[in-house]
């Protein structure tokens, strides 16, 4: 067998030099991990992830993010709604027409 | 509210049509980091108040993120930061927000406008704030 064909039996690895997940991020993904085991306890309520493990929960984000960030300091956390539903759009209002807007002489 | 002062402003003529502008100031509660007398355009279109790149001057900590639907239906998910704002020298509160860096200046949505009695003077170019 060729050096070739031993490889491609192998399997190449190809490895990419990705930045390292930020706080924020690694936090998300640890409440999208731990979803399916918090929608029978917590379903319809906010959890607060931090350090990959949820902190606190509650009714309102914004509480719940406020009670968390006076414990841990200014950092940032993860706080979803746990649920397996789609969660509604909010919109932004953003209708400009970048030709008019600019400062005019 | 009857008994609060009323604030004029006047509508900001820079942008085309003039538009109704106030300033605010914001900070983080957990730092004391504050940026004062920022202008702020009235959004009444805007369910949620998006910041400018003060998120990252003021070191505001993020605490999720959202789906912001857009015209012609765009949907862009963005971050959500807490922060500590009020209009003018009214009352402060917090709020959850969003923001985007390349925003020129904060958008109030109806998330803290529905909190103040507002008059939009149109042929005056001028509102009045409670």
């Amino acid at each position: 067998m060729s050096q070739l064909e031993s490889n491609v039996a192998s399997g190449f690895e190809v490895n990419l030099d990705l930045p390292a997940a930020s706080k924020f991020e690694r936090e998300r993904r640890a409440f999208r991990r731990l979803l399916p085991k918090l929608l029978p306890t917590y379903r319809g309520q906010y959890v607060a992830v931090h350090n990959e493990s949820v902190v606190d929960n509650g009714s309102n984000r914004l509480e719940v993010a406020m009670r968390v960030l006076h414990k841990v300091g200014n950092v940032d956390i993860y706080v979803g709604l746990v649920t397996d539903q789609v969660e509604p759009l909010e919109r932004s209002g953003l209708r400009r027409e970048l030709a008019a807007w600019r400062a005019t002489p | 509210m009857e008994s609060n002062p009323v604030i004029r402003y006047n509508y900001n003529a820079q942008i085309n049509p003039p538009a109704p502008f106030v300033l605010v100031t914001l900070k983080n509660v957990l730092t004391g980091a504050e940026a004062a007398n920022l202008p702020a355009q009235l959004d009444c279109a805007a369910d949620r108040t998006l910041l400018s790149r003060v998120v990252e001057a003021l070191g505001l900590p993020t605490i999720g993120s959202i789906q912001i639907g857009g015209v012609g239906g765009t949907i862009a998910e963005m971050l959500v930061y807490a922060v500590r704002l009020s209009l003018h020298d009214l009352p402060e509160r917090d709020v959850e927000v969003v923001a985007h860096l390349d925003e020129s200046w904060i958008l109030l949505g109806r998330d803290v406008l529905n909190f103040h009695r507002i008059v939009l003077d149109g042929p005056r170019l001028a509102l009045e704030l409670q």
